[in-house]
């Protein structure tokens, strides 16, 4: 039988009160808290007990100390006077046991109690969780901009993308939750304040907000990682040890941090000389990190770029008479130039690729036909189309309206032209006549001719293969 | 804050400043306040603790000796005056009482 627990501390920083309950319960089913880390509580076995906890807050204490300062610890003296017992600390946060039937409270003043929750959770909790938000606005607008380059040079493909949007979706979920925190802590200290000044105690915190929102957090920041990689890849099966490794990643990251800050707080560094280094192998670590993700995402990209593709080497001879080797992919596409009844020039290998995408918004693909090594001359016939089929229309409407509205900046800009040919609610051509919008009730066609006329008959062909 | 925050001592402050008339030690005051108040007055540790720091900030405490952790602390003369013009208005308001609480409202 163990001797020793660990449990996860998902109660909100400011909601002292609550932890102490919560380890007052674990006392009485026998497991005694012996130590408070970052994460949660260590218990060892004990006897079930009837005893009373307290969580203050000791606004000049910091995580970054080797051992309690002389303040803290002439603090736990008085509360020994009153007969409570210093059991451990994190940064702030003091926890004290007392066997008493009925102890003095720690705090018999709300007024003060209110002021060292307030001051520590600025110098903590607010602070972290302001810098993360503002990195998170950050990462939105660069995000954010690749939507636009999208729309720009990548037509609809940035909605169909399940990288992009599982990664958006999971990035906006963590701002949701750190502002809903962030801003129930406000609107609990406001409560607080105008019951305090009124005589009366501190209100009470919405600890079940917090603790589904922690879980929602962790289920969507799962799903979202999860549905990111296999997006990534498109291959379903194989993706979980990928997940798996990111996940280690992140939590190696996180352990060699804690592990750091521990190591230096043993050794007995000073408060400023722990704080530096910590700060200086977060830096160092999130470099790595982010560097090595960075290189092994693309890799892994390129390893899988022939994944779920048909493909054969095809060797041909250059302009310098040398010897080359290119891929020609054999995809099978929903709809091809002789579809359209478009003679193929007999000296030009063609390829055909097909580019399959999903993502929680939209699917479809990206789909071309085009000669692979082409001699100097005419330019050869080609085909070049994406299919996305929207979930909802309203989507497919505000897709559209970007992507016009960006090209219209420009001089080549989106006009509107009759549809009925393509079978079309309507249509959008450029200048030169080969770019086509094809807006269909539930899905767009962005399709690209080279060097063909396109004829009504070719029109209905296109609608029969592309918009069905 | 600091300073509105003393426009009025509450109880607990007030009971502390008039124990420090006297050096006292910190974690002695907490025993003394009950004694003198019969238990009707209780101040917590770490109220204690944040009250002190805050008599010192503002000045109406000073500390007098420090052995190990046992601080000991004594009151200043703006303490005092401080205490008294609390004394005064506690005594103008039971005047009051006196004055208007048993006749005219009665």
């Amino acid at each position: 039988m163990r001797d020793k627990r660990f449990q996860i501390n998902l109660y909100q920083f400011s909601d002292g009160d609550a932890m102490a309950r919560h380890v007052e319960r674990m006392h009485r089913r026998g497991w005694h808290l012996e130590k408070v880390a970052a994460w949660g509580w260590t218990y060892r076995r004990g006897e079930p007990e009837d005893v009373h906890y307290a969580v203050t807050y000791f606004p000049a204490a910091s995580v970054y100390d080797a051992v309690p300062t002389e303040d803290q610890m002439t603090y736990a003296e008085y509360c020994a006077a009153a007969g409570w017992e210093f059991v451990g600390s994190y940064g702030p946060m003091q926890y004290f046991r007392s066997r008493e039937e009925r102890p003095i409270p720690i705090e018999t003043d709300e007024a003060a109690k209110l002021r060292a929750i307030h001051r520590s959770m600025l110098k903590t909790q607010v602070l972290s969780m302001g810098l993360l938000s503002f990195s998170i606005l950050i990462d939105l607008i660069s995000v954010w901009d690749g939507l636009r380059f999208s729309f720009l040079y990548g037509g609809l493909s940035g909605i169909r993308d399940g990288s992009t949007v599982w990664l958006t979706g999971l990035v906006l979920l963590c701002l949701l939750y750190l502002l809903v925190m962030l801003g129930d802590y406000f609107l609990w200290y406001l409560r607080s304040r105008w019951s305090v000044s009124r005589g009366g105690a501190c209100a009470r915190n919405h600890w079940r907000l917090h603790l589904y929102g922690t879980y929602v957090l962790l289920i969507g920041a799962a799903a979202g990682l999860m549905g990111y990689f296999l997006s990534a890849s498109g291959e379903p099966g194989g993706m979980v040890w990928v997940v798996l490794l990111i996940f280690a990643a992140t939590s190696a990251v996180i352990a060699a941090e804690y592990g750091i800050l521990t190591l230096a707080r043993r050794q007995g560094w000073s408060r400023e000389g722990t704080r530096g280094v910590c700060i200086l192998a977060a830096v160092v670590l999130a470099l790595v990190y982010t560097g090595g993700v960075a290189a092994f995402l693309p890799a892994f990209q390129d390893a899988h770029a022939e994944d779920g593709h048909v493909t054969e080497p095809y060797t041909y001879l250059n302009a310098a008479g040398e010897e080359r080797e290119t891929t020609l992919y054999r995809d099978q596409l929903p709809l091809t130039l002789e579809d359209l009844g478009v003679a193929l020039p007999e000296n030009i290998p063609y390829t055909c690729h097909a580019d399959p995408d999903r993502s929680p918004l939209a699917w479809g693909g990206q789909y071309r036909q085009d000669g692979a090594v082409v001699p100097a001359g005419p330019v050869p016939p080609g085909l070049e189309y994406s299919v996305t089929v929207f979930r909802w229309q309203w989507l497919r409407d505000w897709c559209l309206e970007r992507l016009v509205s960006w090209w219209d900046k420009k001089d080549t800009g989106y006009e509107l032209a009759d549809g009925t040919a393509w079978g079309a609610e309507r249509v959008y051509t450029r200048p030169g006549g080969r770019w086509y919008l094809l807006v269909y009730p539930d899905r767009v066609v962005e399709l690209r001719l080279e060097q063909v006329e396109v004829t009504e008959e070719q029109m209905a062909i296109v609608a029969g293969r592309l918009a069905a | 804050m600091a300073r509105e925050k003393f426009q009025t001592l509450t109880e607990q402050m007030f009971y502390i400043l008039l124990c420090l008339q006297r050096e006292q030690c910190g974690a002695d005051i907490m025993e003394r306040v009950r004694r003198m108040t019969g238990d009707r007055v209780v101040i917590g540790p770490g109220t204690l603790y944040s009250l002190l720091e805050s008599f010192s900030e503002e000045g109406f405490i000073r500390e007098t000796k420090c052995e190990g952790r046992k601080r000991s602390y004594v009151i200043t003369a703006k303490g005092r005056e401080r205490l008294e013009q609390e004394t005064e208005r506690l005594r103008r308001q039971v005047e009051d009482y006196v004055r208007f609480g048993e006749g005219e409202f009665a």
